[in-house]
């Protein structure tokens, strides 16, 4: 019963989450887990409760920078001091400082190029280590969604850290990249807890259009009718910026775009006035959502098809976290994977900048065209790979180019033939995931099975955008007298 | 017409015939080279020293493309004049604008962003704690500044419920002093009801053109800086968040360096010795300090008679190319010429 209380007292809520309890039983048993977890249904209590628990400190290793603030912000808000990220964006200075100091923390959360660093390894082998926590584990597969190659190394980070026991979470993972992930972690004897990925409160709708003034219009229709707040998926910065103006234009007013080349500070305001409920509408790429604990989003729209089924249903699991109604629309114009195909190919180098690196010696900043810190990261790693292989380095990482990109090939294949199916779109990507169970039937399923727009309709009186008061009464407000 | 595009119709009439287009990116972007300093300094455009860091070659390359398309400037990229029909539009804007009086880049662009987020912080923290709201978001995730924070309420614990109030009078008092709408300024805070706006929000939400917001923003801040100094005993609140950021004589880290050493009696050579710089490095420290330090004397650099033979060459209105001063003075070094030079500029600014 202790665990239940713990619940309520640290985090108030009164019952666990599906998954939550089982996997947080199997750690307090001294037991590997991994745990397959829907998207949206509290990952992070997973190893946050048993810290509670456990003597010793927990290290989260994070493959996001956003997602680590996010997660550090969270329990700060909770009221635990006793947390802190390493990340390359500390100073050198505080990083010292930290480290010297480790042993003052409950939760350490890091990325993964951070356990590369022998003076922070050693650091960390001089702790107590109670629990070691990967978090979105499907970045240590190849075959995964999202794959970073320096999670690959983790396997041996671990074994380093004298292997503590070991918590891999993930939201979308399917058998084969489950059996990768403790392969690399080099992990036996491990409980594995599955839940379905299925959501039912989320329904599922795909929408095929004919053009892109089409599906323009069609996006206006469907943000003025749906229940907010909601979130839009581009595939791009300029397409986020110009779907936010377009839905200005046509009179919802509270919304605003999201993306990676905002500055942090203008990313980190568009997020806080979307948790405040300022905002009813975000147009993002998928660079917004990870770590982002809003209950009540209502819609998910992805204006663009993602690359994968993975994404897809990460981005649709930020809909309905309070478990009530919501709904995903997909709009797909013939064509549309085509953009994935030139973003696939941008992520690699190509083979004129492999030849200037491994042929020529030239240093990774001096390649021409430069290198985006994907491509460098990528480079780096492959070039350590292939010369601890004995392999040559061009051969060898061109080779990992072929495969990586042939493997997103097959993924955007999939996606699409989801979206131009014509049978259930949830027992659909149940089956993507090897699950051998139907989902039960239920009123508001997908466009295939049957679906009622209405349900999702607006009802309650659009917010009116006021102008804002005179200054003296914004400052008053802001800053009262006693 | 933008407002950014009518700040760079005035820097580039300045200095037109004498230095290229990039001279004017340099200085918006605030880069801190002996030539960009000096040439703030000697065409008068300090106050727009590093005041459009946002800039990139290519969207400065695009800006002044379009001016010349739209025939507000005429020539080409590297060599841009303005027309008369430029000038018309930019007198336009700036009537509407103004010109930013406050607005000081050179001295105050490094202390503003430090200045605002603290500000942007504790008005946050000061009005949550007012309302008794215990959980939020804060405004950033900088540590050193969320540390500051509670450094700074410790020294005013005595205050508490106060504080609000005596932080809003403080804020009346700055903002009545100037000529911005201070909603510029606070439409960028966080606190009890509300959350900062972005910039591109804050212009559309004040309907303003996101440039002009963003000189107005800037003015807004420099304009309180410099409020804040003058009047430290009526805001003890404001100067306490200023008082260690601000630096009277901004100079670059490195010619800071070399100044301590020309102190303690060094010369110019053994300066550049024991710092492993090229002599001409530290000429060019030689020269932004006597650009921005009053107390700073050329004497040991150069003697009288030959600096008023420089004053003779360069009477008012001449060019400021070096070439032509130097032709005429064939004893005279570069470096004495740009020293009387830098002098002169700043003693008539």
């Amino acid at each position: 019963m202790r665990i239940e209380q713990h619940l309520r007292q640290i985090f108030g809520f009164n019952t666990f989450r599906p998954g939550q309890q089982e996997t947080i039983e199997s750690i307090l048993n001294g037991e590997h887990t991994l745990s397959m977890l829907p998207t949206g249904t509290g990952k992070s209590l997973c190893y946050q409760l048993p810290a509670y628990l456990l003597p010793g400190a927990v290290i989260v290793v994070s493959p996001l920078l956003s997602l680590m603030q996010d997660q550090v912000e969270q329990l700060k808000m909770k009221g635990e001091k006793r947390v802190i990220a390493l990340n390359s964006f500390l100073h050198f200075k505080e990083k010292t400082a930290a480290l010297a100091q480790l042993h003052r923390y409950k939760f350490i959360f890091l990325s993964p190029e951070m356990l590369q660093f022998p003076h922070v390894l050693q650091a960390l082998r001089s702790l107590s280590i109670s629990l070691f926590v990967v978090d979105e584990a499907h970045c240590i597969s190849q075959w995964g969604y999202d794959f970073r190659p320096d999670y690959r190394l983790l396997g041996q980070v671990r074994k380093q850290l004298g292997s503590p026991l070991t918590l891999a979470l993930t939201a979308t993972a399917t058998k084969k990249v489950r059996k990768d992930i403790l392969e690399k972690l080099q992990l036996t004897n491990v409980t594995e807890w599955v839940f379905s990925v299925n959501r039912p409160n989320i329904a599922i709708k795909v929408e095929q259009l004919s053009d892109s003034i089409e599906k323009q219009e069609r996006l206006k229709e469907l943000v003025s009718f749906f229940h907010k707040p909601g979130i839009i998926y581009f595939s791009g910065r300029k397409a986020a910026e110009e779907g936010s103006w377009q839905l200005k234009k046509a009179g919802i007013t509270r919304t605003a775009f999201y993306h990676g080349g905002m500055n942090t500070e203008e990313r980190l305001l568009i997020q806080h006035q979307f948790l405040n409920g300022e905002l009813d509408v975000v147009c993002a790429t998928s660079a917004f959502g990870m770590g982002i604990n809003k209950q009540n989003v209502r819609f998910v729209i992805h204006y663009q098809m993602p690359s994968q089924l993975e994404s897809y249903l990460q981005e649709i699991g930020r809909a309905g976290r309070d478990g009530k109604p919501s709904i995903a629309v997909l709009l797909y114009v013939p064509g549309d994977e085509k953009l994935h195909e030139f973003i696939a190919e941008a992520e690699f180098p190509d083979e004129g900048q492999i030849r200037q690196i491994s042929e020529h010696k030239i240093a990774l900043r001096d390649v021409q065209p430069p290198l985006t810190e994907i491509q460098e990261r990528f480079v780096a790693h492959y070039m350590k790979e292939a010369k601890q292989n004995n392999e040559q380095p061009a051969a060898f990482i061109s080779q990992v180019r072929t495969d990586l990109l042939q493997e997103k090939a097959d993924k955007r294949m999939a996606m699409k033939e989801w979206i131009v199916s014509k049978t259930c779109r949830r027992a659909a990507y149940m089956r993507h995931f090897d699950e051998k169970n139907l989902p039960l039937k239920q009123p508001q399923c997908c466009d295939q099975c049957g679906l009622d727009l209405n349900q999702f309709k607006n009802r309650s009186q659009a917010k009116q955008v006021n102008g804002r008061p005179n200054w003296r009464q914004v400052l008053s407000e802001l800053l009262p007298e006693k | 017409m933008s407002c950014l595009e009518a700040v760079l119709l005035l820097m580039l009439k300045k200095v037109e015939g004498e230095r290229t287009s990039s001279a004017v990116f340099h200085l918006l972007k605030g880069k801190k080279s002996a030539q960009t300093i000096q040439d703030a300094h000697l065409y008068k455009l300090t106050k727009w020293f590093q005041t459009a860091p946002f800039l990139t070659m290519s969207s400065f390359e695009q800006l002044l493309a379009n001016l010349l398309g739209s025939s507000y400037l005429t020539g080409d990229v590297q060599r841009p004049y303005v027309t008369e029909k430029g000038l018309d539009e930019m007198n336009k804007k700036f009537e509407q604008t103004s010109v930013f009086p406050f607005l000081s880049g050179w001295q105050l662009s490094g202390t503003a962003p430090l200045f605002f987020s603290r500000l942007q912080l504790l008005v946050q923290v000061i009005s949550h704690f007012s309302y008794g709201e215990k959980v939020y978001y804060p405004v950033t995730r900088d540590e050193a500044l969320q540390v500051w924070v509670k450094k700074y309420l410790k020294q005013f614990s005595a205050l508490k419920e106060n504080f609000s109030s005596s932080l809003q009078k403080e804020l009346i008092f700055v903002f009545e002093k100037q000529q911005e709408n201070p909603e510029c300024f606070l439409i960028r805070c966080s606190g009890h009801g509300q959350t900062a706006k972005t910039i591109a929000q804050a212009a559309e939400a004040l309907d303003i053109e996101q440039t002009e917001y963003w000189f107005r923003f800037l003015h807004i801040q420099h304009a309180m800086i410099k409020i804040i100094l003058e009047s430290p005993s009526e805001l003890p609140l404001l100067y306490k968040v200023l008082s260690d950021i601000y630096v009277s004589v901004p100079l670059t880290e490195s010619a800071r360096q070399t100044a301590e050493l020309l102190q303690k009696g060094m010369t110019l050579k053994q300066v550049a010795a024991l710092r492993r710089l090229k002599t001409a490095t530290v000429e060019d420290h030689v020269i932004e300090l006597a650009l921005n330090d009053p107390l700073f004397s050329i004497r040991p650099f150069i003697e009288e008679k030959k600096e008023q033979a420089v004053k003779r060459v360069i009477s008012p209105g001449t060019n400021r190319q070096l070439k032509p001063i130097k032709d005429q003075l064939p004893d005279h070094s570069y470096f004495e010429i740009r020293l009387v030079l830098a002098k002169e500029s700043r003693e008539n600014s």
